[in-house]
């Protein structure tokens, strides 16, 4: 502001008269501060600075009559804004100068690039977990329809049922999980099993057969930590782990549960099994805390307590590996030329070969037996 | 060449094209000895004589009326109503006489007219100052609805609003009057009529707005683009006949669409872009197409006018809704 203007010092009064001046011509004002004294016909007003800077001009002098809107003082420096102000409104002004071009950017041709498929097919394709980009079309004008969706979801999921089936009962809770989980494995695990047995012959009486187990995965995932792993297919990539997180798989009546001992490689036997005692009793009475389900970066499962000596464990991604132990069981084994009975734990190693090699998994199989076999 | 604003563009333009064609006259309250309520029309009095810029009484209709007449007689009046709120009584001469000369008189008469307005909040002014309802001339078949959004596309739209030979709204979006400048060369090239024009390219969500609401709008893309999404900017400039294409060959790009005016929300011409989409691109979308508006309500006054207009952040937040969907 360069020019002030005398304001409506009341309702509506047309004018003003200077009774006195605060400040000359030359005063530096600070914002506020008053300047002039103005006799209306109500009332002595004192007349406040607009803003602050130097004062050049005063017009008129005491005595004199201001019409409302006239110039009452000029300051040394600012705008007229006057000039371009308007009579309503606060118009606020800038000093940015934009480079855009007056026409815009040049339109491209329209292109209709990638699937067609109205928004709620898209949403549906997310909630299924189904590409677009894999499906073809099979509606008009080669759009991707609902029912291609579903059709799709069926291999990745098997969540959708099939509408020819009558009867039955759909899978509910942990054991659709174990089913979800086991689809997905299949769909997507390369798996190898590699089998053999641990000669525990040196084993004192009443050993804890789970604690050794768990002993003897770490002391394999410390020789090849590359079974400790978790892999990602899509992005195919390998992540290391930095401790051993031991899934124990429990079968239940409502399904199986895979507890979680973390960090079990920082742990001592007695935690391992105060640990595996909790999850026992938890498992019975279906109170395992959702995080002690999460984060195993490798499985133990123990599929002989009834019977079986071997199986091919499934392998739940990301993880790569699983171990299960079949039923101990005495054997005719050939010691030093000799038959001799030893009791025996046969072993099962699945390994997911997209991540793991043939040798890691030998190795790691090999150490695990060999930390078994130890008397203690 | 001077970095003039928009204000300055639209006196710019009216004495370029006064002064190449003489049949350009203007008229409305106040523009001659004051010079226009916002000062548009400063020194085109003593330019051009009183015979080409005419101070009118208080009376809008009047003035429509006025331009009307002298349109169908061969002259080019460009009317300026002082603001948009103060339009609605002349809407009958707009709506009943000027939209529809053209049909009535089976083409032998056409409405060469410009109605001039500042339209939108954000100037802390009292009531019907702020109004923004340019859906109400957009919906009147024979009108066609004008809205710069800069001081360039200000004087290149006015200067083809008056040479076109049909009745145009020109509106003016207030709250940018002043507050940006661009070098505006005075030229007197027209820019397109019926084109939108696009100010930012992107590949993820095109952003479709207008008038004063660009401004937020070029904002929230500048905000994206840190983010990692790249967004298109497309000023609609003529929303009445629409240029549908531009739009769509946007969306068919991105696959999403997020529309930004100040306006009301029901009933606005984001409504009307949003359908054509769906009409036309409707495989393409990836989620619906969301509006991000003013409210149902008359604009407020000063201190809660920054609740009623769109920001960057409820741009933003459209966005990410869109971009999450699916």
């Amino acid at each position: 502001m360069k020019i002030f203007y005398l304001p409506d010092l009341g309702e509506g009064l047309p004018d003003a008269e200077i009774r006195e001046w605060y400040v000359k011509e030359g005063d530096d004002v600070k914002v506020d501060q008053p300047i002039v004294a103005m006799e209306t016909a109500k009332a002595v007003v004192d007349v406040p600075a607009p803003r602050s800077g130097r004062i050049i001009k005063l017009q008129g002098k005491a005595g004199d009559v201001i019409n409302t809107g006239a110039p009452l003082v000029e300051f040394a420096d600012g705008e007229d804004t006057a000039a371009k102000s308007t009579v309503v409104g606060n118009l606020q002004v800038g000093d940015t100068v934009i480079q855009e071009s007056a026409t815009g950017i040049k339109p491209a041709a329209a292109v209709n690039t990638g699937v067609k498929a109205i928004p709620a097919v898209r949403a549906l394709a997310k909630k299924l977990n189904v590409d677009l980009n894999q499906i073809t079309p099979s509606g008009l004008n080669q759009q991707i329809t609902v029912a291609d969706v579903e059709q799709a979801a069926k291999h990745v999921n098997v969540a959708i049922a099939s509408d020819e089936i009558t009867g039955g009962e759909p899978l509910r809770g942990v054991r659709r999980a174990m089913a979800i989980t086991m689809t997905q494995s299949h769909s997507e695990v390369v798996p190898v099993l590699l089998v053999d047995d641990a000669d525990i012959h040196a084993w004192s009486a009443g050993m804890d057969v789970t604690a050794r187990m768990v002993r003897a995965v770490i002391a394999a995932c410390k020789a090849e930590p590359g079974l400790n792993t978790y892999y990602y297919g899509k992005t195919m990539t390998r992540q290391w782990q930095e401790s051993v997180n031991i899934g124990l798989a429990m079968d239940a009546p409502e399904g199986l549960f895979v507890p979680v001992i973390k960090a079990a490689d920082q742990q001592t036997p007695a935690q391992w099994r105060e640990k595996i005692n909790i999850f026992k009793e938890q498992v019975k009475t279906r109170t395992v805390p959702q995080d002690d389900l999460k984060g195993a970066t490798i499985v133990l499962s123990n599929v002989g307590t009834f019977a079986g000596k071997y199986a091919s464990p499934i392998i739940v991604p990301p993880t790569v590996a699983i171990i299960a132990t079949g039923r101990i069981r005495e054997a005719v084994v050939a010691h030093n030329s000799k038959p001799e009975i030893h009791r025996i734990i046969p072993l099962s190693l699945s390994f997911d070969h997209r991540a793991v090699t043939g040798g890691e998994a030998a190795r790691f199989l090999a150490a695990l037996i060999k930390d078994l076999q130890a008397a203690d | 060449m001077a970095e003039i604003t928009l204000i300055e563009a639209v006196t710019q333009a009216l004495a370029y094209e006064m002064q190449a064609d003489k049949d350009v006259v203007i008229l409305g309250e106040d523009i001659g000895v004051n010079g226009g309520v916002f000062r548009a029309t400063v020194g085109l009095l003593e330019k051009f004589g009183a015979d080409r810029v005419l101070d009118t009484p208080l009376a809008e209709s009047m003035i429509a009326g006025i331009a009307i007449g002298m349109a169908a007689q061969g002259l080019k009046p460009v009317a300026e109503i002082q603001f948009m709120g103060f339009t609605y009584p002349a809407l009958d001469q707009i709506i009943n006489h000027a939209s529809r000369l053209r049909n009535r008189t089976r083409g032998r008469l056409t409405c060469p007219m410009v109605v001039r307005t500042p339209y939108g909040a954000g100037i802390h002014a009292p009531e019907h100052h702020s109004e923004s309802t340019e859906a109400i001339y957009a919906h009147i078949p024979g009108l066609r609805v004008v809205i710069p959004s800069s001081p360039a596309r200000a004087y290149g739209l006015l200067l083809a609003a008056i040479r076109d030979p049909d009745p145009v709204i020109f509106l003016e979006p207030s709250r940018l009057y002043r507050l940006v400048k661009q070098e505006v060369p005075d030229n007197g090239e027209a820019l397109p009529l019926d084109q939108c024009f696009i100010l930012r390219e992107g590949s993820d969500i095109t952003l479709v707005s207008w008038g004063a609401m660009l401004h937020e709008t070029l904002q929230a893309a500048k905000t994206l683009a840190v983010q990692g999404v790249s967004a298109e900017v497309i000023d609609v400039a003529t929303i009445k006949p629409l240029d549908i294409e531009t739009i769509l060959a946007s969306v068919m790009k991105t696959g999403r669409c997020v529309i930004i005016h100040e306006a009301a929300k029901t009933g606005g011409v984001g409504a009307e872009i949003a359908a054509q989409i769906s009409e036309k691109a409707l495989l393409n979308l990836h989620a619906p197409v969301l509006r991000v508006t003013g409210y149902d309500t008359v604009v407020p006054y000063l201190k809660l006018e920054h609740y009623y207009l769109p920001n960057e952040n409820r741009i933003l937040n459209a966005v990410q809704q869109t971009l999450e969907f699916a």
